[in-house]
């Protein structure tokens, strides 16, 4: 756009000055015409003659002074040319009486001219009259060097200036866009989630934006453990019928003394009881689906000592036989991305399949430098050939403790909504060790 | 034994209530919070079965209220919101174990006796005592092995002074703990209990099961063992 506007500017100053400058010669050599007019006598009252000494401009009178003069008679004889002429100039162009030519001749052998000319009459006492033409030259080198002096000046003044004005515009922006560069980090430090709102310290312009993006992440929040609530609403209005249902039917017994009847009560039973558990996992399912969406930017990085230390506390009130020997050894500066209900529900399931499968003792360590959680025990270990199927939803290794097995598949869902990973390995006292690693 | 259970949904604490009764326990129910509290801290009860989500005092506020006025005994959650940090949550309040809605009965009695042994410090759901031993998972009692008939008040008498063993328990403790109130029986009938137990599990008078301490009560006499084979 600056380019665009200097380049009119140096064209539009160039094509007026060129003008006038044209203007100006016009007005010079239609002087001259002039002036060579008033120098000019007729000589016995035939020819014109020019008195040299009262010519106008002293360069006339100069060789190849670039300036130069003639007059033509009629027939195009020449009656006087100055003494500035030295090569032939250029011939003239025959006019009515009193009008002037003004015109730039590009010569291909000699220098390019510039030419006023004008044909008059003198009218003899007599009554006679004599035509001739005043025909002068000039070089037009003078005004084209001029014009270029001119163009370079003008277009290094425009050059500079428009360089001027970039770096002018360049710091403006650099300076009112500062405060925008700024909220950009604290966006970035907001989604890495080392940061929970914008700094509300910007230009009064900005202020509107920063306190509309705060609401907006408050907001945010809010709905966000609103709709959580409500899940946790949903599931208790939910799940308290169904063990009424599911109690319902497994107490109700049937009539001894009616065989049809009894086997009738027995089938219903049967179907409240396979409704009842397809009600239930279709509830567990969706509802742990809907839960598990929480924005990275909401979960900011946390120790999970903390997470760690409540969980085993209470399993240790949990389990008693046999009860577990928890050995936390984590590192106390590694930390995780993933909200406190998250973080507790993916390492209250790992630690509780520990516990539920006999394991006396459970250490918990990092790997910082990969960025991993171990939990390692001393309990059966998982079986080899069906790895990769416990972290599938519903499968359990044996079916010697209560529960849906859905423990270690939905802390793998867990992991890898937050992109991470959960994986199965043996401990190295042949028991199970539990890798979660964190993105 | 005497269970509290504080269940807002009518049909849920009556399905509970019952099936306990069925299991000779004597029952407090309380639908709200406020009554529930009033139960918990007024009452000899043994184990509290608290539902977090109740009208008036919450489950957490009830356990955490209860365990203020150094009420000991075990409590049990139910709680339909089944995630850990809830779960964290009502075990530092104050509970001794969680059971996730929905929920089948024989497990809520697996939980509750679980939970009875472990506050009398037992680790097996059979009490042994030498020659004598109480299953209180299949309510089955044994001398030298061999099944002794008793009726409902007479297993819960002997469970209770099992799971306590070694402490005198005076009579009115005793009635608390195994009668609710409006069916508590005149302290005489106690006496009954006792003596027929006396005669159903020491026929020839060589085992001398109940000691009875004149003017303070009841104790089991029997030394406790593990179980050797469970």
């Amino acid at each position: 756009m600056l380019a665009i506007f200097v380049l009119l500017t140096g064209l539009s100053v160039s094509y007026s000055v060129e003008k006038r400058a044209e203007t100006a010669l016009f007005d010079r050599l239609q002087g001259l015409v002039y002036g060579i007019l008033g120098a000019t006598e007729i000589e016995d009252e035939q020819r014109p003659v020019v008195n040299e000494l009262a010519l106008p401009d002293t360069r006339l009178n100069l060789t190849t002074s670039g300036l130069y003069a003639e007059v033509i008679g009629n027939g195009g004889a020449q009656l006087w040319e100055s003494k500035s002429t030295s090569t032939p100039l250029p011939t003239v162009a025959y006019s009515p009486i009193g009008e002037w030519i003004f015109e730039r001749i590009d010569q291909q052998e000699n220098k390019d001219v510039h030419r006023m000319q004008m044909a008059t009459v003198w009218e003899l006492e007599s009554g006679e009259e004599i035509p001739f033409i005043v025909h002068v030259v000039a070089d037009a080198d003078l005004l084209t060097s001029q014009l270029r002096r001119f163009d370079q000046t003008l277009w290094l003044s425009l050059l500079a200036s428009a360089i001027g004005l970039l770096l002018l515009q360049l710091l403006i922006l650099n300076r009112s866009l500062q405060p925008l560069r700024h909220i950009g980090l604290e966006l970035d430090e907001i989604e890495q989630g080392s940061r929970e709102k914008l700094n509300e310290d910007v230009p009064r312009e900005l202020k509107p934006l920063a306190n509309s993006i705060n609401l907006l992440l408050v907001s945010e929040k809010n709905r966000h453990q609103q709709y959580r609530h409500l899940l946790t609403d949903l599931a208790h209005s939910l799940k308290t019928p169904l063990s009424v249902l599911k109690n319902l039917g497994a107490a109700t017994q049937p009539d001894k003394n009616a065989a049809q009847s009894a086997s009738k009560t027995t089938q219903s039973n049967k179907i409240i009881n396979e409704q009842t558990i397809q009600m239930q996992s279709t509830v567990d399912r969706y509802l742990q689906r809907a839960a598990m969406r929480t924005p990275q930017y909401l979960s900011k990085p946390i120790s999970p000592i903390p997470v760690i230390n409540k969980l085993c506390d209470s399993l240790v009130k949990i389990y008693r036989d046999p009860e577990p020997d928890f050995q936390i050894q984590i590192d106390q500066d590694f930390q995780v991305r993933l909200a406190d209900i998250d973080l507790y529900e993916v390492l209250g399931n790992v630690l509780d399949n520990a516990c539920k499968y006999g394991a006396s003792s459970i250490i918990l360590s990092t790997d910082t430098n990969n960025r991993h959680l171990i939990i390692d025990d001393d309990g059966p270990g998982f079986p080899q050939d069906s790895r990769s199927m416990l972290t599938e939803r519903g499968v359990r290794a044996d079916l010697t403790s209560e529960g849906q097995g859905q423990g270690l598949a939905a802390a793998m869902q867990l992991m890898q909504s937050y992109g991470g990973a959960l994986n199965l390995d043996t401990s190295p006292s042949n028991g199970a060790r539990v890798i979660l690693e964190f993105s | 034994m005497r269970a509290l259970v504080v269940e807002d949904e009518q049909t849920l604490r009556e399905q509970i209530v019952s099936t306990l009764r069925e299991h000779e326990y004597a029952i407090d129910s309380a639908g709200d919070g406020d009554e529930g509290l009033y139960l918990a801290t007024t009452m000899p009860i043994d184990i509290a079965i608290i539902d977090l989500g109740l009208p008036g005092i919450d489950g957490l506020s009830l356990i955490k209220k209860l365990r203020e006025k150094e009420c000991s005994y075990p409590v049990l959650i139910l709680t339909a919101r089944d995630n850990w940090q809830d779960k964290v949550e009502g075990l530092e309040a104050g509970a001794d174990d969680y059971l996730a809605k929905p929920f089948h009965l024989e497990e809520l009695m697996a939980r509750v006796r679980a939970l009875l042994r472990r506050s009398g410090g037992w680790s097996e759901s059979q009490l042994h005592f030498g020659r004598l031993i109480i299953d209180t998972r299949t309510q089955q009692v044994s001398v030298d092995k061999k099944l002794v008939e008793l009726t409902a008040y007479e297993y819960r008498v002997l469970s209770y002074l099992g799971t306590h063993a070694g402490n005198v328990i005076s009579k009115a403790k005793l009635l608390d703990h195994l009668y609710e109130e409006e069916s508590s029986p005149d302290p005489n009938v106690l006496e009954v209990f006792i003596k027929r137990l006396r005669q159903k599990l020491d026929k020839d008078k060589t085992l001398k099961p109940i000691e009875t301490l004149r003017g303070r009560g009841y104790r089991l006499a029997l030394v406790r063992e593990h179980a050797q084979d469970n």
